[in-house]
């Protein structure tokens, strides 16, 4: 088969700077028109494209492909990029061996995937992000100056000495610009071709991309070959940027030599850069300072410089100063790092000890675990052992991630890789653990490891009680993949069977209820989040409890402590009155504060962990416009004069709307919430009242009158069919009531008055 | 012993492989037990006992069950009064709802016994629509065509345009009547719109189509609605010498300022007049409406209201607390309890103030918004409440025959393409029948809009103990807060335990003396009057939604699926 004239002309006309690295892998496409197009000679490669010639095109995540053998339909998802033309598209697959691409006439509709038996529409994306016409004018100087790095992309999986070998980080505060500079380190150097390009490569879980965050780390073997031809091998280990994965952070950044610390030059300085460069400098790691989005209009390098190195201390003389959005500057820190971070050390000869940063649940290969090798080497075959959890288990696979996995036959010393081993679990093989062999087994784990322990919990509960079971499941894959992830059943009167689950913090948790609602398609119920208290008992025994209908009784308890955090806030000068007003109003219990430039300062705050798990960084955000950024650390427990508010309808206690608050805001809460639940549970044949009550104490009072008129008045023979609809519709809501003794409570009032809580608690 | 005077008209019959068939007669009040087998599509009986030394078999053979699980079979027989029998299974009797009543009337109008035949009861009654009206009321939204004010310039164009219409209509009844076994009309309502716009000439023309069509009995009720300022004294008497025997006036409101403020074409002038030209024409049987609640309603207006519906002297008042329809004006500005629509509790007060002054001016309170004189309920209505089956013709209408409840479209140019291939069609509506779950809601929802109530005993034969015990259940929380009255067959009230009693005896509802058993018998229950009356949809909800949805609490899929059946068809 040979390629057609007019494909080649239309990749040209694409990626001009890609075809020299595309063409060896070109397949031929079928010019017969009125034919499905087929692929099926050069699949072998890790890419092929079939095209039909035309001027408009696109990027689409989704096609239908077939395969041709078992004549099945195949879902090739958004791994699948097809450049649209009109009457056909472009189709790029590396996991399909045979693939046909189906002819539209009119592919702007959109089209169908077929795949066992469902059937989707996929419509093609608006637009392309490495479209010729917007791409080629920013960066056509930029592709040929690195040309020649493109092209030894292809060369990635070569071995080089360990003395050329950097393992770098970059750590960069949320929307920084980590994962677009990311991107472009892995385009500049063929790792990723342009055409292949999602934005934020790094990011591939859905919810990642979405919110602009990385959740999961990912890592990434690049190859570049410097000015005067060494080639090196690059490792970038992304990190996430959130506070809640600190600990995942700490890992990587251990599995590395060097950071590239990310400055966005307009906004300078915020608490994570902060929170993330101590962890870098606490690593011993050389941090190369880059001031990212100098293209931006607000950028001030001169500024943001003279703030890292009065904040951090660190030289920024030699800062680089760069757009990753551009593609201005990456050469310059391929090159730096090259020149400043150290290479591993070469201790191929001693027993293996690999880091582990990062590990995923793979459903038909078990756990995927990502390493540094620190010292030895291993390979498929060897039997490794986890010295954390002692398990042990025979390598099946190993290799490098570039982004994607290729297998190689061995990783050495500095290398950085990952391996499968059919590991069940997460659990068994956690990140900052140590791998060793099991027949040469290291002396010593490597330092650092610490199991995760969960800070804040809530009850999950399926608003459909049939979806329990789904969700248990739901929640042991989830644990399959996030070994920080804790749960344990629940049940309560009102809100039927659900689970009580411990999180590292507020977005893990947001982050697991939403990938619950939107992988799992469950709809569930949340309940106000709160933390692990420790109460210490009259009889000496000390409990620790993070559900609030689960508090000893009042009599039982001596005292109650809550945990607390060290809280730092950054912040322009404008809004430190309203900051420090919503610290004090959350029991903050100010420490210190300093202007760190003219115009920002840092306040320091030990604020209870409860105070936080509500919306308090919603109101962070609002209250200071979006400017201020906060990070913060566990510090202890300690004493507070806490109270377990119990809310009462029609006198019977109603255990998920327990919370426990400070006495001297259990008042305004228990008006707040008795108030809410007056509006929200409709009136009944009986009168209601709603209480909050401290113990036997009420503090707060509500009732229901009882409902006098509920009629149909008219009904004659051309209304019975519009009157039963109706009735039907009122008998269905009845049926989504839940009852709490006599009282039926619509369930969008417990979601409400659950909202409520994290608000007022 | 009194001979059977009606055939059994219909066997409900359920695909079991052997069942027992329960009679119960009237002559000794005895159960007699049929047993019978069932073949693949074929039956056959023997009585039992006594009864088959009178009838030593009898046999009848069933057309194929696949095709029609609903079999109609004639049975001949000239036994004792039959009031009811029960199919039982005894083999898959696994589950006791798998009990499935069937029951057959003795005698026409054995209304004593309240016994309404389920289903093949002929419809007697007919609903004709006459969508006219000078304009549309702010919180109508029924099917009406606005016609404005009748001038001399507008009259001919509006009198063939209602000509046009009765043409429709004509053609409707005729191709109906041909269609659909009937008996002669017992009762015939002029709804609307406002019928009293139509030219008498037309009006004539409808009965005398519905006369030659089906028959029209003697003493037939046949009702109008008329709108003030649409008549006088003269037009109703031609209107009454048509045949016509009771009026339905929409007075709405005694107050000028409420007539106006929802939009009625007519001011307290004509309201006057016309209850003057009534009581001219010396007509007695003759209904006054009224709405509660109105926008800016005072309880004193709604007194005012209600005093002067009753010194008018109408022999039936009907009182419709507002309803905020979606489409209409009011919908537009009003939310239903708020401002300046009175609260729920308002309405509530005057709903119970209209509950007492006029059960203290002699009427009674016998539907959730009528009231009438001893004796002159409106015959029509009732049928709509007793779930029975009646024509229906004109723009969208409703009928219900053939257990088909089937609305007519509700735009003239869709009405008229229906009559159209309604005629080509010889008279089909390709319309689903309702199932049986449906006819169920549907007894529950319109039987307790009466005072009467619900018989229980008549809807447990209807649909089953099972489906009898759970309405029960569902409405003891009712009874025993006091909505809802629980009444033996002598219509003494009891105790609301009663309903708790899953047992659910049979009880006999006629003779004149009462087995001291069956006075603890529950054979009624209704709401109280106003109580119960004003969180009627609660009661009727709340029995709505304990009743599992589907018909799989009858009938078991495995059952349907052994025997080929679709679930749908099984209705």
């Amino acid at each position: 088969m040979a390629v057609s004239a007019s494909c080649t002309t239309l990749l040209c006309n694409f990626h001009s700077s890609t075809v020299a690295s595309l063409s060896p892998s070109l397949c031929g496409a079928e010019s017969s028109s009125s034919r499905p197009y087929s692929l099926n000679s050069c699949l072998t490669s890790s890419s092929a494209v079939a095209c039909a010639g035309s001027r408009r095109a696109s990027i689409v995540d989704h096609c239908f492909c077939r395969s041709r053998s078992k004549n099945r339909w195949l879902l090739a998802s958004s791994e699948v990029f097809g450049a649209f033309t009109e009457g056909g598209f472009c189709l790029r697959e590396w996991n399909l061996r045979w693939v046909v691409v189906q002819k539209r006439p009119n592919p702007n509709l959109g089209f169908k995937i077929r795949a066992t038996g469902s059937t989707i529409e996929a419509k093609p994306a608006n637009n392309m992000p490495n479209e010729p016409s917007s791409s080629s004018s920013s960066s056509s100087e930029n592709n040929n100056g690195t040309a020649e790095g493109v092209d030894n992309g292809k060369d990635r999986l070569a071995k080089v000495p360990v003395a050329n070998i950097r393992n770098f980080s970059i750590i960069a505060h949320i929307d920084h610009g980590k994962s677009t500079l990311a991107d472009k380190l892995l385009q500049s150097t063929g790792t990723v071709l342009a055409r292949d390009m999602k934005e934020q490569f790094l990011d591939n879980m859905d919810l990642e991309r979405e919110r602009g965050i990385t959740i999961k780390l990912q890592a990434a073997r690049m190859r570049y070959v410097d000015k005067t031809g060494e080639p090196y091998c690059l490792n970038l280990i992304d990190t996430p940027g959130h506070v809640d994965f600190s600990y995942e952070v700490s890992r990587s950044l251990a599995a590395c030599e060097g950071a590239l610390l990310v400055v966005d030059a307009s906004q300078g300085v915020e608490a994570q850069t902060l929170a993330n460069v101590y962890l870098a400098l606490e690593s011993n790691l050389e941090i190369i300072p880059v001031l990212n989005k100098i293209d931006l209009p607000g950028a001030d390098p001169e500024r943001i410089r003279k703030e890292i190195e009065e904040i951090i201390g660190l030289d920024c003389s030699e800062a680089i100063l760069c757009s990753a959005k551009e593609g201005i500057g990456i050469v310059e820190i391929l090159e730096s790092i090259v020149k400043k971070v150290p290479p591993p050390k070469d201790t191929t000869k001693e027993p293996l000890r690999a880091l582990i940063f990062d590990s995923y649940y793979d459903q038909y290969r078990g756990v995927i675990v990502y390493f540094r090798v620190m010292d030895g080497k291993v390979k498929e075959g060897d039997v490794v052992q986890f010295m954390a959890s002692g398990k042990e288990y025979e390598v099946g696979e190993v290799g490098v991630l570039s982004p994607v996995q290729m297998p190689v036959k061995e990783l050495f010393a500095g290398e950085v890789g990952y391996l499968a081993a059919s590991i069940r679990s997460v659990a068994d093989a956690r990140v900052g653990d140590t791998i060793t062999l099991s027949r040469v087994k290291a002396e010593k784990a490597l330092p650092g490891y610490q199991e995760a322990t969960p800070m804040v919990f809530c009850g999950l509960f399926p608003v459909d009680a049939d979806q329990f079971a789904e969700l248990r499941e739901a929640l042991e894959r989830l644990q399959l993949n996030d070994a920080a992830l804790q749960f344990e059943p629940e049940t309560s009167s009102a809100m039927g069977f659900g689970f009580r689950c411990g999180f590292l913090g507020l977005l893990h948790m947001d982050i697991v209820q939403e990938r619950l609602e939107r992988e799992y398609n469950l709809n569930l119920i949340t309940t106000a989040p709160s933390v692990v208290y420790r109460v210490h008992c009259v009889d000496g025994s000390v409990v620790e409890c993070s559900n609030p209908s689960a508090l000893p009784e009042a009599g039982k308890r001596k005292e109650i402590e809550e945990p607390y955090v060290r809280i730092e806030l950054l912040t322009p000068k404008d809004y430190i009155g309203s900051l420090m007003e919503l610290a004090q109003e959350r029991r903050g219990e100010f420490k210190e504060m300093k202007f760190i430039t003219e115009n920002r300062a840092s306040l320091v705050y030990s604020l209870p962990l409860g105070e936080m798990v509500g919306d308090f960084f919603d109101q962070l955000k609002s209250r200071s416009k979006g400017y201020a950024s906060m990070e913060y650390s566990v510090t202890g427990y300690k004493e507070s004069k806490l109270v377990r508010l119990d809310i009462l309808i029609n006198e019977e206690i109603v255990d998920p709307l327990a919370v426990i608050v400070h006495r001297d805001k259990a008042y305004g809460v228990g008006r707040a919430l008795t108030q809410k639940l007056k509006k929200l549970i409709p009136r009944q044949l009986f009168k209601i009242p709603i209480q909050a009550c401290i113990g036997s104490k009420v503090i707060a009072s509500e009732a229901i009158t009882p409902m006098r008129k509920d009629v149909l008045a008219k009904c004659y023979g051309g209304d019975i069919t519009r009157k039963k609809k109706l009735l039907k519709k009122q008998a269905e809501g009845k049926k989504r009531m839940k009852s709490v003794g006599r009282v039926e409570v619509p369930q969008d009032a417990f979601m409400a008055i659950l909202r409520l809580e994290k608000e007022v608690v | 012993m009194r001979s059977m005077t009606h055939a059994f008209h219909s066997v409900l019959f359920f695909p079991f492989s052997r069942f027992q068939l329960r009679f119960l007669t009237t002559h000794d009040r005895q159960i007699r037990v049929l047993h019978g087998s069932l073949m693949r599509g074929c039956c056959s009986m023997h009585l039992s006992s006594a009864f088959s030394s009178r009838h030593p078999h009898v046999t009848s053979t069933l057309p194929q069950l696949t095709s029609k699980p609903f079999v109609r079979s004639l049975f001949s027989s000239s036994s004792s009064s039959l009031l009811s029998f029960e199919v039982v299974s005894t083999e898959v009797s696994s589950k006791p709802s798998a009990a499935m009543s069937v029951w057959s009337e003795t005698a026409d109008n054995d209304s004593e016994r309240n016994l309404y035949p389920i289903s093949e009861l002929l419809p007697s009654s007919a609903y004709v629509h006459i969508p006219f009206c000078r304009r549309r009321c702010f919180y109508c939204d029924f099917p009406i065509v606005a016609v404005g004010e009748r001038t001399e310039g507008t009259s001919t164009h509006m009198d063939a345009r209602m000509a046009n219409y009765v043409d429709l209509l004509c053609r409707e009844i005729r191709v109906a009547a041909s269609a659909n076994p009937s008996r002669p009309l017992k009762t015939l309502f002029f709804g609307g719109g406002t019928p009293s716009l139509l030219p008498i000439p037309l009006l004539l023309r409808i009965i005398q189509a519905l006369d030659s069509s089906f028959g029209i009995a003697a003493g037939a009720e046949i009702s109008i609605e008329m709108d003030p300022g649409t008549f006088d004294v003269q037009s109703l008497r031609q209107t009454l010498e048509g045949g016509v025997t009771r009026v339905s006036m929409g007075v709405q409101s005694f107050s000028s300022e409420l007539l106006k403020a929802c939009g009625r074409a007519h001011g307290l002038n004509e309201v006057y007049a016309a209850i003057d030209a009534i009581k001219g024409s010396g007509l007695k049987n003759w209904s006054l409406d009224l709405i509660s609640s109105l926008p800016h309603q005072t309880l004193f207006q709604w007194e005012h209201s209600l005093q002067e519906a009753v010194a008018a002297g109408p022999s039936h008042i009907s009182i419709y607390d507002l309803q905020i329809e979606e489409g209409t004006l009011f919908n537009r500005w009003y939310k239903a309890g708020e401002s300046p629509l009175p609260s729920d509790d308002v309405s509530a007060t005057f709903y119970t103030t209209a509950s007492s002054i006029l059960t203290n001016a002699g009427f009674e309170h016998y539907e959730i918004s009528n009231y009438a004189k001893e004796g002159l309920q409106c015959k029509h209505n009732l049928v709509y409440w007793n779930n029975l089956p009646h024509f229906a013709f004109g723009l969208g209408s409703t009928s219900y025959v053939d257990h088909k409840r089937f609305a007519r479209p509700r735009k003239f140019n869709l009405y008229a393409d229906f009559v159209e291939s309604f005629e080509t069609s010889g008279g089909q509506i390709d319309f689903p029948e309702s199932s049986l779950e449906e006819r169920i809601l549907d007894t529950v929802m319109l039987s307790l809009r009466l005072a009467t109530g619900l018989n229980l005993q008549q809807f447990k034969q209807q649909f089953g103990t099972t489906v009898a015990a759970i309405v029960c259940k569902a409405l003891f929380p009712f009874a025993s807060s006091g909505y809802v009255a629980v009444l033996n067959a002598n219509k003494q009230p009891i105790s609301a335990e009663i309903l708790l009693d899953h047992s659910l005896p049979l009880a006999y509802t006629g003779g004149a003396s009462l087995a001291h058993s069956d006075s603890e018998v529950a054979a009624f229950v209704h709401l109280t009057d106003p109580k119960g009356f004003l969180l009627s949809n609660e009661v009727i909800s709340s029995i709505f939604s304990a009743l599992p949805s589907g018909s799989s609490y009858l009938i078991s899929s495995e059952l349907l699926q052994r025997y080929g059946c679709k679930r749908d068809i099984l209705v």
